[in-house]
C-alpha cells in the first residue's frame, strides 16, 4: 500500500477511547486492559500515601509497637487510646500494623530489587547469547518458572534464617524467573532493531550496546515487571511470615501479625483484618501502577507505530 | 447491467474521536451500486476508502461515528435489529479482506469455517452444507476440494487463502461483495488470478472493490470512484476516465504510473502529501497540491457535478 | 496452477498425522526429561550443600540436646567425617537408588512417608483447579470480550482488590464465615466430604483471579484479531465469535502460563495445607523444615520436583495435540 510521507492516521488506527460509542449492535475489538492515566494516579497515590504514612509513624504521638500490657489485651477497635484495638499481648494494633509497613515494604522493596536485576541480567543474557549458553539459560528460567516459589523459599530460609536482609535474598531469589522470561522475550524482539542492528553491524561491543540501547528500551517493561512483582513480594513475605518461617517471630511484620491472628480469629477479628487490609492496599497500590505504566507504555507504542 | 439497487449510500460520513473532537475520515459519500456493477473504490491509503467499505457491511470499528444514510438489501447495517444484521452480513452483502492468514481463524479448518457460514444462512443439513462449500471452493479455483476442507489456514500458499476467502464470501450468493484490498498482500502474478477469480465468481452480485491500485481497477471493474481525503472526487466509467481524467488528482494519479518512455522523467508524482485533518479548513482539499489551483478552490469546496467535484476540470485528453 | 505450492501437509490424509503429532510428543517428552533431570540435579546439590551449610551437620541432625557423644555417633552413621567428594559420591549414589534416608523424628523411610501424603494433596489441587476453571473462565472471556463499559471497570477493580488479597487471609475468613460464625463447615480435615469445601474454595481463591486476569487478557487480544471480524462480517452473533473464534484461540494463549499457574497452584496448596491441618504434602514440607528433618525435606523436594516436572510434561503435550500449528512444525 503507498504510503505518503506523513500518514494522515488512517482509518486503521486505533485512536484513544474517549466517549463511548452509540449503541451498536454488536461491535467487535475486545478489552483493553483497565489502566490509564487515573489508574497510574490512583495506584501512585495510593503508594506515596503508604510510604509517608510508614516513614511518618514513629513520629506521630502512638503508643509504641512493642509495649505489651496484659491488662488490655483484646480490646476492639475503638477503645480510648487504641484506633484499631490492641492484640493477644495488649500491644496496639494500629501502631503494629504501621511498624510492620516499615519491615513489609522494606523487604518487598528489597526483594523486588534484588529479583528485578538478577532478571534482567539473566533475561538478556540469555536472549544475547548463542548456542548453548542460551539454551541453559532460557531452560534455567523455564525451570524457574515452573517450580513453586514456596518451597525454594522454605528450603532457603531454613538455611539463611531469618532476619530483614536474609528473607530479603530469600525472597530476591525466588522472584527472578518471570522478570527474566519477559526481559528475555523484549530482548530478543529488540536485538532485531534497526538501531541496535546497526551498532552490532558498526561492532559496537555487545555490553555497550546493551548499556546503552537494550536497557533503556527495556525501562517501560522492566517498571511494569518492577511493580507487578513488588505486589507479589507482598504476598510472599506474608505467606512465608504466617507459616512462622519468615520473619523473624518477634518482628511486627504484616505476615507475622496475621500468623498471630490465626488463634483468635472469633474472638479478636480486627487483629487480622488490620494488616490483611494493609497487605490489600499495598499489593493493589502495586497493581494499579503496574496497570498503569502498562496502559501508558501501550499508547506510547502506537503513537510511535511499533 | 440490470436496474435493481443492491446497496445506497447517501451523504455517508465517518468519523473518529481525536482527543476532545472528531476526525472525518469520510464526509459526504454518495455512492449507488445496482446488480450486476462493478465499481472500484480508488484511492491512496488514509482516502477514507476502506471505512465505506466497512460501513455497508455495518462492521466500522467501535469508537467511529457512522452518519447517513447507508441501505444494503434493504437493511441499514449501523442500525438494524440483530436478525437484520444476521441476514446482512455474510448473506446479503459481504466483505473480503486484505491478508488472509491473519482474516482466517488459524485453530479451525477452512472447512469448519466455510461451513459455518453457509449453514447460519441457508439452513442447510451437514451434508448439503458440504455440497455448497466444495462448489464455492471449485468455483474460485482451488484444486481438489475436498482434500483442502480438513486443512488449516497456515498450511495453505497465499493464493489459496485468498481463493478461500473469496469463496466464504461468496457462498451465500450475497448480492454485494466487497473487497478491500484483495491482491495487495500477494505477489504479482497470483494477484492476476485472484483478479479473474473474482471477476468470474461472482453470478449476478455487484462488486465493489476497493483498491489503491488503478491497474488493478482497470482488470477488474466498469465503472470507478476516485476518493480523496474522504471525499469523492470524480467517478465514471472507467474506460472514460482513463482516457479523459478530469480532476487533477485522477490526472495525477495516472500520471504517476511508472512507463518506460525515454523521453518523459521516470516518476512523476503529485507533489506534497495528504492533508492530516482533512476536515479542518475550507475549500477544495487537493488545493495544496493542484497545479491549476485559483483562490476559488481555496475559498469554496467544489461540490460533485457530472461526476466530478472540481472548479477547473481538465478536458484534454492525459498526454 | 502457479499457485499451488501447497505443502505436502495440506493434502495428508488423518492416517498420516498421528505419527507426526507422536514425532512432537517424542520431542516435547526429551526437552523435559533433561529439564528433569537438571533440575533435579541441581535441586538435590543445592540440598547436599544446604545441610552442611548450616553450620555443623552433625549437631543438626542429631537435635538441639544432644550431648557430644550422640553427635559423634552421628556423625560417624552419616558419614560427615568424610571427606566432602566422597561425601558427595555416596550422596549422588543414594539419590540413584531413591534412597532418602530415614525421618529424624519417626524413623520411618522417609521417600515412603513423602509418597503417602501425595494423594492428599492431588486430591484437593485437582479438585480446585476444576472450580478454578469453571469460574474463572465464563467471567474471564465475558470480561476480556466487552470493550468497555461500566460493568467492565467495576469487575476489573474488584478483581484487582480480590488480587492483593492474600489466599490464606481468604482461607481464614471463610474459616471465620463457615466454621466459627456459622459452625456449618469444620476447619480442619478429616471429617470425610465436608472437610472438602473450605480446603478447596481457599486454593481457588489462590487460582481464580490471576487466572481471570490472564483469561481477560487473552481474550482481549484474540477478540482484536482479523479473524474476529471476518467472523462478525460473516453475521456470527456476539455468542458463536466468543464462543467458537475468541474462546479456543484465548485458551491457546493461555496455556503457555501453566507451568507457573501450576507453581502457583502448589505454593497455594501448601499454605491451605497448613491452615486447615490437611495431610498433604505441602504441610510435610513445612513440618520438616521447621524441625529441620533434613531426610525428609531432600524426599519431599524431590517428590515436588518430579510431580512439576510430569505435570508440564502432560501440558506439553496436550499443548502440541491442540494447537495445529505446532503439529505441524514437528514435521
Amino acid at each position: 500500500m503507498s504510503t505518503p510521507a506523513i500518514t494522515p492516521a488512517g482509518p486503521d488506527v486505533e485512536t484513544p477511547e474517549v466517549a463511548p460509542a452509540p449503541r451498536r449492535m454488536f461491535r467487535f475489538g475486545g478489552a483493553r486492559r483497565g489502566g490509564g492515566p487515573v489508574t497510574l494516579g490512583i495506584g501512585v497515590a495510593l503508594a506515596l500515601g503508604l510510604v509517608t504514612v510508614a516513614l511518618v509513624a514513629p513520629l506521630l504521638n502512638l503508643a509504641d509497637p512493642m509495649q505489651t500490657d496484659l491488662t488490655r489485651r483484646l480490646n476492639p477497635p475503638g477503645t480510648p487510646g487504641h484506633l484499631l484495638g490492641t492484640d493477644q499481648l495488649g500491644r496496639d494494633v494500629l501502631s503494629r500494623v504501621l511498624a510492620g509497613a516499615r519491615w513489609s515494604l522494606g523487604i518487598g522493596s528489597t526483594a523486588m530489587l534484588l529479583g528485578v536485576t538478577i532478571g534482567v541480567s539473566l533475561g538478556v543474557a540469555a536472549a544475547w547469547s548463542r548456542s548453548w549458553l542460551r539454551t541453559v539459560l532460557t531452560r534455567a528460567i523455564d525451570i524457574g518458572i515452573s517450580f513453586p516459589y514456596l518451597v525454594t523459599a522454605i528450603t532457603v530460609v531454613a538455611v539463611v534464617g531469618r532476619g530483614f536482609w536474609a528473607l530479603a535474598l530469600t525472597l530476591g531469589l525466588v522472584c527472578w524467573p518471570p522478570v527474566a522470561r519477559v526481559v528475555y522475550a523484549e530482548t530478543l524482539g529488540l536485538r532485531e532493531r534497526e538501531y541496535v542492528l546497526a551498532a552490532r553491524l558498526m561492532g559496537v561491543r555487545a555490553v555497550s550496546t546493551v548499556a546503552n540501547h537494550v536497557l533503556p528500551a527495556l525501562r517501560p517493561t522492566v517498571q511494569v515487571m518492577a511493580a507487578f512483582t513488588f505486589a507479589e513480594m507482598m504476598i510472599s513475605e506474608s505467606g512465608l511470615s504466617f507459616l512462622g518461617l519468615g520473619a523473624p517471630l518477634g518482628e511486627p511484620t504484616w505476615g507475622n501479625a496475621l500468623s498471630e491472628s490465626r488463634s483468635y480469629l472469633a474472638t479478636a477479628p480486627w487483629m487480622m483484618l488490620a494488616p490483611a487490609g494493609a497487605i490489600v492496599i499495598a499489593v493493589l497500590a502495586a497493581n494499579l501502577i503496574g496497570d498503569g505504566l502498562t496502559a501508558r507504555s501501550r499508547r506510547r507504542g502506537e503513537r510511535l507505530g511499533s | 447491467m440490470g436496474t435493481e439497487v443492491v446497496a445506497s449510500v447517501t451523504d455517508l460520513s465517518v468519523a473518529f474521536p481525536a482527543g476532545a473532537d472528531w476526525r472525518t475520515v469520510v464526509r459526504g459519500v454518495s455512492l449507488t451500486v445496482r446488480r450486476g456493477d462493478r465499481i472500484a473504490i480508488v484511492g491512496e491509503s488514509g482516502s477514507g476508502k476502506t471505512m465505506v467499505g466497512m460501513s455497508l457491511l455495518g462492521i466500522s470499528p467501535e469508537q467511529a461515528r457512522v452518519r447517513g444514510q447507508v441501505l444494503v438489501d434493504g437493511i441499514d447495517p449501523q442500525r438494524g435489529s440483530p436478525a437484520q444484521l444476521r441476514r446482512l452480513r455474510g448473506d446479503a452483502a459481504a466483505m473480503v479482506f486484505q491478508d488472509p492468514l491473519t482474516s482466517l481463524n488459524p485453530v479451525r479448518t477452512i472447512g469448519a469455517q466455510l461451513t459455518e457460514s453457509v449453514r447460519r444462512h441457508q439452513r442447510l443439513g451437514r451434508a448439503q452444507a458440504r455440497v455448497r462449500v466444495l462448489e464455492a471452493l471449485h468455483a474460485v479455483g482451488v484444486p481438489a476440494p475436498a482434500e483442502r476442507l480438513g486443512v488449516y489456514p497456515h498450511q495453505l500458499s497465499g493464493g489459496l487463502r485468498q481463493r478461500v476467502m473469496i469463496a466464504m464470501a461468496i457462498l451465500n450468493r450475497p448480492a454485494l461483495l466487497v473487497a478491500d484490498e484483495p491482491t495487495t498482500a500477494l505477489d504479482a502474478t497470483i494477484q492476476a488470478q485472484i483478479l479473474g477469480v473474482l471477476r468470474s465468481g461472482l453470478d449476478a452480485g455487484a462488486l465493489l472493490l476497493i483498491t489503491h491500485d488503478l491497474a488493478v481497477a482497470a482488470e477488474v471493474c466498469t465503472s470507478v470512484v476516485v476518493m480523496y481525503a474522504g471525499q469523492i472526487v470524480e467517478q465514471g466509467p472507467i474506460a472514460e476516465l482513463l482516457r479523459r481524467p478530469r480532476h487533477p488528482y485522477t490526472r495525477g494519479l495516472i500520471a504517476a504510473v511508472p512507463t518506460f518512455d525515454p523521453a518523459r522523467p521516470s516518476l512523476r508524482p503529485i507533489p506534497g502529501t495528504p492533508p492530516t485533518r482533512p476536515d479542518l479548513g475550507v475549500g477544495c482539499r487537493f488545493a495544496d497540491r493542484c497545479a491549476y489551483v485559483s483562490q476559488q478552490c481555496r475559498d469554496t469546496e467544489p461540490a460533485l457535478a457530472d461526476g466530478v467535484a472540481c472548479w477547473h476540470p481538465r478536458e484534454e485528453a492525459l498526454r | 496452477m502457479a499457485d499451488v505450492a501447497v505443502p505436502a501437509t495440506a493434502t495428508a490424509t488423518p492416517a498420516v498425522a498421528p505419527a507426526r503429532m507422536l514425532r512432537a510428543v517424542g520431542r516435547a517428552l526429551v526437552t523435559r526429561l533433561t529439564q528433569l533431570v537438571a533440575l533435579l540435579l541441581v535441586v538435590s546439590t543445592a540440598l547436599f550443600f544446604l545441610l552442611r551449610l548450616s553450620g555443623d551437620a552433625a549437631r543438626v541432625l542429631a537435635g538441639e540436646n544432644a550431648s557430644p557423644e550422640t553427635i559423634e555417633l552421628v556423625r560417624a552413621q552419616y558419614g560427615l567425617d568424610r571427606p566432602l567428594v566422597v561425601q558427595y559420591g555416596v550422596f549422588v549414589g543414594q539419590l540413584l537408588r531413591l534412597d532418602f534416608g530415614t525421618s529424624l523424628y519417626n524413623g520411618q523411610d522417609a521417600l515412603a512417608l513423602v509418597l503417602e501424603r501425595a494423594p492428599a494433596t492431588l486430591q484437593m489441587s485437582a479438585l480446585a483447579v476444576l472450580v478454578s476453571a469453571l469460574l474463572a473462565v465464563p467471567i474471564g472471556t465475558w470480561l476480556g470480550a466487552r470493550s468497555g463499559g461500566r460493568a467492565r471497570n467495576v469487575v476489573t477493580v474488584l478483581i484487582s482488590c480480590v488480587q492483593g488479597v492474600p489466599g490464606f487471609v481468604t482461607g481464614l475468613l471463610l474459616i471465620q464465615v463457615f466454621a466459627v460464625w456459622w459452625g456449618v463447615l469444620p476447619s480442619i480435615a478429616g471429617s470425610g466430604w465436608t472437610s472438602l469445601p473450605l480446603p478447596i474454595l481457599t486454593l481457588t481463591a489462590f487460582l481464580v483471579p490471576q487466572l481471570i486476569r490472564v483469561l481477560a487478557a487473552s481474550t482481549g487480544e484474540v477478540m482484536r484479531q482479523d479473524y474476529v471480524r471476518t467472523a462478525v462480517a460473516n453475521g456470527a452473533g456476539r455468542g458463536t465469535v466468543v464462543a467458537r473464534h475468541a474462546l479456543p484461540n484465548a485458551l491457546l494463549g493461555v496455556t503457555a502460563l501453566l507451568g507457573s499457574q501450576f507453581a502457583a497452584l502448589m505454593s497455594g496448596a501448601m499454605l491451605t495445607e497448613f491452615i486447615f491441618a490437611w495431610p498433604g504434602l505441602g504441610l510435610l514440607l513445612i513440618n520438616s523444615v521447621t524441625t529441620l528433618d533434613f531426610p525428609l525435606v531432600q524426599a519431599t523436594v524431590f517428590v515436588i520436583a518430579v510431580l512439576v516436572f510430569l505435570v508440564n510434561l502432560a501440558m506439553d503435550i496436550v499443548f502440541q495435540v491442540v494447537d495445529p500449528r505446532l503439529r505441524r512444525r514437528a514435521a
